[in-house]
C-alpha cells in the first residue's frame, strides 16, 4: 500500500491532465459534427457562406483537436506510469477496449483529418465531405470506447478475478455494462451541447459587433437550435443516469452528491458546508421537499434522501468535490436550458439577432457547457472513491511505486506546461475570432441594387475584416 | 497465441519507429535548416501525417497493456521520467505543428517548438529504450527499483543519441522525396553525412549492450545466431545502400533502404532478448493476459487492421509527391453558384 500523500500526488496529476484533456474533446467532438453540417449545407446549396463557416471553424477545430490528441496520449501512458498496480489488474479487460479505440477511432480520425484540414484543392468536394463525416464518426467511436472502459470501472460486469487480475468472461457484458448504456448518450449529449453553446456564443459576438452578418446569423441559429433540441433530452438522460445507474450501483456517490450526513432530510440541498471528519454539515441551505421530488420522483415530497451515515467513513467519497461538481453540472444544464428556450421563442418572434442583452448573455456564458462536462467527470470519478474499480479495487491499492520527488517534479511541470498551452490556445481562438472569417466575395445586401452586383476583381481577393 | 501477440507488439513498434521516426527526424532537422521556405515545407510534410503516425504509439502502448499487462505495469513506472519527458515532447510537437500550419508563412516560435519537441521526443524514446534494455528491477510483478535506475550508468544516454541520429537519418531520406526539387540537395547531403554517425553510434550501443544489460544475452542455438547474423548484415548493407543512393535517382531507394535497416536492426535486437519482454525477468509467457483476452484481441485486430492500413495508405496517397502550395486552400471563397467551376479535376 502506498502512503496517502504519495497517492494523492498521482491522483492530483491524473485529475489535472484529465480535466485539461477533457476541455478539448468537449468542444472538438461537437465541432466535428458542426463542420459536417456546414459542409453538407454548402454542397447542397452552393451558398458560399457555408464554406465561409466551414473554413473559419476548421481553423478553431484543428488546434483544439491536436491538443485533445496529445493530451489524450498522456492519459493512456499515465495509466501505466502512475497506476502500475491498477494497470496490471485491469489490463486484460480495459486494455482491449482502448486498443479498439485506437483501431476504430484514432486511425480513422488520423487518416481523414489530414484530408479535411489540408486536402482542399487536392481532393473533390465529395471526398472532403466523406472525410468530415469520418472524422466525426471517429470522434463518436472514441467517446464510445472511453465511456465503455470508464463505465466498467463504475459498474464492473462480465469478469472473474484470477490471481488479483480481472479476466473477462463475457465481452458483451463487459462492454455494454450497466453504466455504459446511460453514460454514453449522456456524454455525447454533453459534448455536443458544450460545442453548440460555444458556437452560438461566437455567433453572438459577431452579431454584437455587426460583422459578417450572414455568417453570424447562421452560426448563432445552428448553435442555439442544436442546444435547444439537445438540452431537454440531456435533462432526461442525465436524470436517468442518476436514477438507474448511480442510485442502484453506486449509492454512496448519490449520497455524497446530495450532501446529507443523515438520512432524514426530504429537502434538496443547494448549499452545504460539509465537515466530513465530524460527519456533519456545518451549514445547509435546502429547498423543502424538493429532494424527494428530484431524487425519487416522489411528488408527495415525503421520501427522505439517504445520507452518508449509511456507509462506513472509510468508504465514503469526499463530499466537497462530489457535491459541488454535481450542483455545477445541474445548474449549468438548467441555466442553458432556460436560455436556449428563451432564444427559441425570440427566434420565432424574429428578435433573436437584435436583442443585445440576450446576445451578451450567450457570449459571456460561452464556456459553461465545458464547465458542466468537467464538473460531471468530477462527480463520476471523485464520487467513485475510495474505489478505482467500484467495489473491487481500492484506489489505495492501485499506484506504482514512484518517489515523491519525481511526482512533485512532473506534477509541477504538467501545471506549468498545461497553463501555458491553454493560454496559447485561448489566444489562438481569440486571434482567429477577432480576425474573423474570410470575406464573402460580395455583399449580400446592397440597398442600391435589386440583385447583388457583379463582383469586381478586388472584391475576390481576401481582405481581412475589421481591425486588430 | 502468446508468440503471435509478441509479433503484433513488435509490428506496432516497428510501424511506429518507421513512421513517426521519420517525422520526428524531420522535426529535428528543421532546427538545423537555415532557409525559412524549406522549414515551412518540412512542416507541411509532417503536418498531414503526424497524428496518424503517432496513433501507432498509442496502439503499441495499448496492445502491450492488453496482451502483456505485467510488462506494461512494470516497464512504465520504471521508465517514468524519460516517458513523461517524451510526452511533453509529443505535446509540444503536436500543438506547435497545428499552430504553425494555421498561420501563413513560417512562424518562428511555433516552428522552433516543433523542432525542439521532436528532438526531445526522439531523445527520450532512446533513453527509455536504453533503460529497458539494460534491465528493470521487478519484485512481485511490480517495479521495485529507484527513480534514476533507467540511466544504466549512462548507457541510456548513448541510446538516446543513437535514436536521435537514426530518426534524423530517416527524416533526411524522406525529405529527399518530399521536398520540392530545388530543396532536395541539402537533404541528400545530410543523409550522406548522417550515415556514418548512425552506423557508428548504433554499433557502439550494440557492443556495450552485454556490459550494460542485466539480462543474459544469448546467441547459442541456430534460432538465435542465424536471425541475429542476418539482421546485422542486412541492416549494415541497407545503411550502405541508403548512403550510396543519397541524391541519386530513383529517390525513394534511400528511404526504403533506411526502412530495411531499421527493420532488420530491430530483428537482430529481438533475437538477442527473446522471449524476454522486460529484461531481465518478465517474459512474454509470464506477462501474458488470459487466453480470453488474447482471443478477443486477435479477432478484433484481424478484422480491423486491414481497414486501418487501407485508409492510412489512402491518406498518404492523397498527399503523395512533393509538397506544394495548395492551390485552393488559401483561395478566396467562390461566388454563389460558382462552386462547380472551382471543383478540381
Amino acid at each position: 500500500m502506498a502512503s496517502t500523500s504519495f497517492m494523492d500526488l498521482s491522483r492530483l496529476q491524473f485529475a489535472t491532465t484529465a480535466a485539461f484533456h477533457m476541455t478539448f474533446p468537449a468542444l472538438s467532438v461537437g465541432l466535428a459534427f458542426f463542420l459536417v453540417i456546414c459542409y453538407a449545407c454548402y454542397c447542397k446549396t452552393d451558398n458560399p457562406v457555408y464554406l465561409q463557416m466551414f473554413r473559419f471553424w476548421r481553423k478553431i477545430f484543428a488546434v483544439g483537436f491536436a491538443l485533445g490528441i496529445v493530451a489524450g496520449v498522456v492519459l493512456t501512458f499515465e495509466l501505466g506510469l502512475n497506476w502500475g498496480r491498477y494497470a496490471r489488474a485491469v489490463g486484460p479487460v480495459l486494455g482491449p477496449m482502448i486498443c479498439l479505440e485506437a483501431l476504430t477511432a484514432f486511425f480513422l480520425e488520423a487518416a481523414f483529418i489530414g484530408i479535411l484540414l489540408y486536402g482542399e484543392g487536392r481532393v473533390s468536394r465529395k471526398v472532403t465531405m466523406v472525410s468530415a463525416c469520418m472524422v466525426a464518426l471517429g470522434a463518436l467511436l472514441s467517446t464510445a470506447w472511453i465511456l465503455a472502459a470508464n463505465s466498467w470501472m463504475q459498474t464492473p460486469a462480465g469478469y472473474q478475478e484470477v490471481n488479483g487480475q480481472f479476466q473477462v468472461t463475457s465481452w458483451y457484458r463487459a462492454i455494454f455494462n450497466p453504466a455504459f448504456v446511460w453514460r454514453f448518450p449522456h456524454q455525447v449529449l454533453a459534448v455536443l451541447i458544450s460545442a453548440a453553446w460555444f458556437i452560438a456564443a461566437i455567433g453572438a459576438y459577431y452579431l454584437l459587433k455587426h460583422r459578417a452578418a450572414e455568417f453570424a446569423r447562421k452560426t448563432m441559429s445552428i448553435g442555439l437550435l442544436s442546444a435547444a433540441l439537445l438540452l431537454p433530452v440531456q435533462l432526461y438522460v442525465g436524470d436517468s443516469t442518476a436514477s438507474y445507474v448511480s442510485s442502484v450501483y453506486q449509492p454512496a456517490k448519490v449520497t455524497a452528491a446530495e450532501g446529507n450526513f443523515t438520512s432524514g432530510n426530504t429537502g434538496w440541498n443547494v448549499i452545504v458546508i460539509p465537515n466530513q471528519p465530524q460527519q456533519r454539515d456545518e451549514y445547509t441551505l435546502s429547498i423543502p421537499h424538493a429532494g424527494s421530488v428530484f431524487v425519487f420522483h416522489n411528488f408527495s415530497g415525503a421520501t427522505p434522501v439517504p445520507g452518508l451515515d449509511l456507509f462506513p467513513k472509510a468508504l465514503q467519497p469526499p463530499v466537497w468535490p462530489t457535491f459541488y461538481g454535481f450542483k455545477i453540472m445541474i445548474f449549468a444544464a438548467w441555466g442553458m436550458f432556460s436560455v436556449a428556450f428563451i432564444g427559441l421563442v425570440m427566434r420565432l418572434r424574429r428578435r433573436l439577432f437584435t436583442e443585445r442583452w440576450f446576445l451578451r448573455l450567450v457570449l459571456w456564458t460561452m464556456p459553461v457547457g465545458v464547465f458542466a462536462t468537467i464538473a460531471g467527470w468530477v462527480v463520476s470519478e471523485v464520487g467513485r472513491q475510495p474505489w478505482v474499480v467500484n467495489g473491487k479495487l481500492l484506489t489505495a491499492a492501485a499506484p506504482s511505486s514512484l518517489s515523491t520527488g519525481e511526482l512533485i517534479a512532473t506534477l509541477a511541470a504538467f501545471w506549468v506546461v498545461y497553463l501555458g498551452l491553454f493560454g496559447a490556445w485561448v489566444r489562438h481562438v481569440a486571434h482567429e475570432v477577432r480576425k474573423g472569417p474570410d470575406d464573402l466575395p460580395m455583399t449580400s445586401v446592397d440597398p442600391t441594387h435589386d440583385r447583388p452586383p457583379v463582383p469586381s476583381h478586388e472584391a475576390l481577393s481576401p481582405v481581412p475584416v475589421g481591425s486588430e | 497465441m502468446v508468440f503471435f501477440w509478441m509479433v503484433v507488439i513488435l509490428a506496432s513498434l516497428l510501424a511506429y519507429v518507421l513512421l513517426d521516426g521519420y517525422d520526428l527526424g524531420i522535426g529535428t532537422l528543421s532546427l538545423f535548416e537555415r532557409d525559412a521556405a524549406t522549414r515551412r515545407n518540412m512542416l507541411d510534410v509532417v503536418g498531414n501525417v503526424w497524428d496518424g503516425n503517432e496513433s501507432w504509439l498509442i496502439l503499441l502502448a495499448m496492445a502491450l497493456w492488453a496482451a502483456f499487462p505485467d510488462a506494461y505495469a512494470t516497464a512504465l513506472p520504471a521508465l517514468y521520467l524519460p516517458l513523461v519527458v517524451m510526452l511533453f515532447g509529443l505535446i509540444f510537437r503536436g500543438f506547435a505543428i497545428e499552430m504553425a500550419l494555421q498561420r501563413p508563412g513560417f512562424d518562428r516560435v511555433w516552428g522552433r517548438l516543433f523542432g525542439l519537441g521532436s528532438l526531445v521526443t526522439a531523445f527520450a524514446q532512446g533513453v527509455a529504450l536504453g533503460g529497458l534494455l539494460s534491465g528493470i528491477t521487478v519484485v512481485n510483478q511490480q517495479f521495485a527499483g529507484r527513480t534514476w535506475d533507467f540511466l544504466g550508468h549512462g548507457y541510456a544516454l548513448l541510446t538516446g543519441v543513437a535514436t536521435v541520429l537514426l530518426y534524423a537519418w530517416a527524416g533526411a531520406a524522406q525529405l529527399q522525396v518530399k521536398l520540392p526539387a530545388d530543396e532536395r540537395a541539402r537533404a541528400s547531403r545530410r543523409l550522406r553525412l548522417l550515415t556514418g554517425p548512425v552506423v557508428g553510434v548504433s554499433a557502439i550501443s550494440a557492443g556495450l549492450l552485454p556490459a550494460a544489460s542485466s539480462a543474459p544475452l544469448r546467441l547459442h542455438g541456430v534460432d538465435r545466431w542465424l536471425p541475429f547474423g542476418y539482421g546485422v548484415l542486412i541492416a549494415a548493407g541497407a545503411s550502405f545502400a541508403a548512403w550510396q543512393f543519397a541524391g541519386r535517382s530513383p529517390r525513394h531507394v534511400s528511404f526504403y533502404a533506411a526502412v530495411a535497416a531499421q527493420t532488420f536492426g530491430l530483428l537482430a535486437l529481438v533475437s538477442l532478448y527473446f522471449p524476454v519482454l522486460v529484461p531481465p525477468s518478465v517474459t512474454i509467457y509470464s506477462a501474458a493476459a488470459g487466453r480470453n483476452t488474447l482471443v478477443f484481441l486477435t479477432a478484433v485486430i484481424g478484422i480491423l487492421l486491414p481497414g486501418t492500413i487501407a485508409y492510412a495508405l489512402y491518406s498518404h496517397w492523397v498527399f503523395r509527391g512533393p509538397v506544394t502550395t495548395d492551390p485552393e486552400a488559401d483561395a478566396p471563397l467562390p461566388r454563389h453558384g460558382a462552386a462547380a467551376l472551382s471543383t478540381p479535376n
